[in-house]
């Protein structure tokens, strides 16, 4: 027998609507991180140009 | 308060909700279209084992050159290529993905999400890389030839490459657009996907490790994306860059690429030490000695990797304060990775040891990784550097670390989940020889290159000073061994996946805890539809 945590299910209606939201939010970190790799890519050229 | 319960009482917790096995039929719906998780994740890990082999081959071509001195079976063109290629495709088609596929066959199910946050771009990800590959490969068939100048595409020498060059950076771009996606999705998935009660201290080793390696991807990627773009405009567009004759400094491309170079070798060892913080407690039947100092140490680790990039090219000259500084940097990551492997050895320490498969794959890591790690201490010394740079003394060094470190870490995590992936028990018999054959031929490969670059034999080259012939020819002999006792790899593989009689039982290791192992073995194509809750610590290694 394997021994584990006790899991509950939670409400069922709820969860669609978590999910959706968990994903949306998922969505505005996605596009903040995506802004913060292209500003990487961005300070890294344009300092070299500037540098020069 | 635990709550101790059966796995057949979780599974009819999941079933009420879960959508059970409802998985495309077609070929190209289930594999080119997918965006569940899992496929993805096996994707990523066919695709890396594929890029191990045609490493693995190029890295034969090499040692069957070095077997003796001389040139033997190749122009020394070719060869440079071959040892560039073969960095190329190891690093970034091989290790990396691979370490990508356990996060996205792993990451949802040990924080209870039904997928990744962003499934389309999850798809998207992956399907780049084939593309990437089969363009930087198809290099080596043009008239110009392959790149040749080492991973590092240090200038002017690189430069000198032909017009395949345009495919190698667009080649490298890809890559690392794909990296940069995975990693947001991993970060977004961390972030907002976890099930109720999972904080973020209780989360698995693999998540955290993996949740710092993807900021690191996210940071360093775009650097390499930017030098690797100066380098193209150089090359086609007449911009001076690096082109000292035209007012630019090449040393300049050496800061930038190592900029993203070092925090690079964290980004394929931090998941090792993940998996290795998962494996040693389930098979001490002990909960991970330190769980809270490991967190820090990790973060810690890949703070410094940001602060010591020029301790690769201490040779190029630079101010005193400067070598100080970088050497004193370096060495102070010891202490954070000294934290780990205490930790590690505390975890085993006194505990109901076995020694499955697993077990022995993540504690050679621990002993092996360590030698790699104090032989970088060495490399670290400002002034013994400019005896051991670009000897065969760095190639030692990053070997150990890369080869029983991050290839060791993904073997034991192969043969650890591997049972839950596909539901199927591997061969134990045949695992314990591939681990000890593995163990025996990687240190008969690599620990002899330590006395070539000490003796002073050069990096990189095809052809060699006779007093160097033994020590190479012990070398390829462990290097061919090694790479046959990988095709036993890769027929255990096949066997645990497609013709193993023995079924894996949803825990399957005694010792095993966290929610993954509360799903089926293999576990439903759509998992935690309805979030788990977690109460206690218990399902994770927190306490």
């Amino acid at each position: 027998m394997h021994s584990v945590e006790r899991i509950e299910p939670m409400i069922d209606n709820r969860q669609a609507d978590e999910i959706q939201h968990k994903r949306a939010q998922a969505v505005k970190t996605a596009w903040v991180l995506g802004i913060i790799a292209m500003a990487i890519f961005a300070t890294f050229i344009g300092s070299a140009i500037i540098g020069r | 308060m635990t709550t101790q319960v059966s796995h057949q009482d979780v599974s009819e917790a999941h079933d009420e909700h879960d959508h059970g096995d409802h998985k495309p039929t077609g070929f190209l719906d289930r594999w080119l279209f997918t965006t569940n998780h899992k496929d993805i994740g096996t994707l990523y890990l066919v695709f890396s084992l594929t890029m191990f082999m045609i490493g693995g081959a190029m890295a034969m071509v090499i040692r069957a050159e070095l077997f003796m001195p001389g040139l033997q079976l190749v122009e020394p063109d070719f060869f440079n290529q071959m040892t560039t290629m073969h960095a190329l495709i190891m690093v970034f088609g091989a290790v990396m993905p691979a370490w990508v596929g356990f996060a996205n066959w792993l990451v949802p199910m040990m924080i209870g999400a039904p997928d990744m946050a962003l499934p389309r771009m999850n798809n998207w990800s992956f399907w780049i890389l084939p593309f990437a590959f089969t363009m930087l490969l198809s290099t080596l068939f043009m008239d110009s030839g392959g790149p040749a100048a080492g991973w590092t595409l240090y200038p002017p020498l690189v430069l000198q490459t032909g017009t395949s060059f345009a495919f190698v950076v667009f080649a490298i771009h890809m890559m690392g657009v794909s990296s940069i996606m995975g990693s947001i999705n991993i970060i977004a998935t961390i972030f907002n996907m976890r099930a109720p009660g999972m904080r973020l201290l209780r989360m698995p080793m693999f998540v955290w490790t993996w949740l710092i390696t993807a900021f690191l991807l996210i940071a360093v990627m775009p650097v390499l994306a930017g030098a690797v773009t100066m380098l193209l405009t150089d090359h086609f567009f007449s911009t001076n860059f690096f082109n000292a004759a035209g007012g630019g400094d090449p040393v300049m491309f050496q800061h930038i690429f190592w900029f993203f170079g070092h925090p690079e070798v964290y980004i394929m060892i931090l998941p090792a030490f993940g998996v290795v913080s998962e494996i040693l407690p389930t098979f001490s039947r002990k909960p991970l000695f330190g769980y809270g100092s490991m967190v820090y140490a990790t973060a810690t680790i890949a703070f410094l990797s940001f602060i010591v990039w020029a301790h690769h090219m201490f040779t190029v000259g630079m101010p005193l304060q400067g070598a100080l500084f970088f050497m004193y940097a370096t060495m102070l990551i010891s202490v954070p990775t000294g934290v780990k492997v205490f930790n590690w050895v505390a975890t085993m320490w006194q505990g109901s040891m076995t020694f499955e498969t697993p077990m022995l794959f993540a504690i050679g890591f621990v002993v092996l990784f360590t030698i790699g790690g104090l032989s970088g201490l060495m490399l670290a010394i400002t002034a013994a550097d400019f005896q051991y740079h670009d000897t065969y003394f760095v190639v030692a060094h990053f070997h150990y670390v890369l080869v029983p470190g991050a290839v060791f870490a993904l073997m034991a995590a192969t043969y650890y989940w591997l049972p839950k992936f596909t539901g199927n028990m591997y061969s134990e018999k045949w695992g314990k020889i591939h681990f000890w054959l593995s163990a025996i031929f990687v240190n008969v490969l690599f620990f002899p290159q330590h006395y070539l670059g000490l003796a002073g034999m050069p990096r990189r080259i095809p052809d060699y000073s006779p007093q160097f012939a033994d020590f190479n020819m012990i070398s390829s002999i462990g290097g061919f061994a090694f790479g046959a006792t990988q095709v036993l790899f890769v027929g255990i593989v096949w066997h645990c996946a497609f013709r193993s009689k023995v079924k894996a039982t949803p825990g399957v290791w005694e010792g095993s805890r966290g929610l993954e192992w509360t799903l089926d073995s293999p576990p439903a194509y759509h998992s935690f539809s309805t979030p788990p809750e977690v109460t206690c610590n218990a399902l994770s290694r927190a306490d």
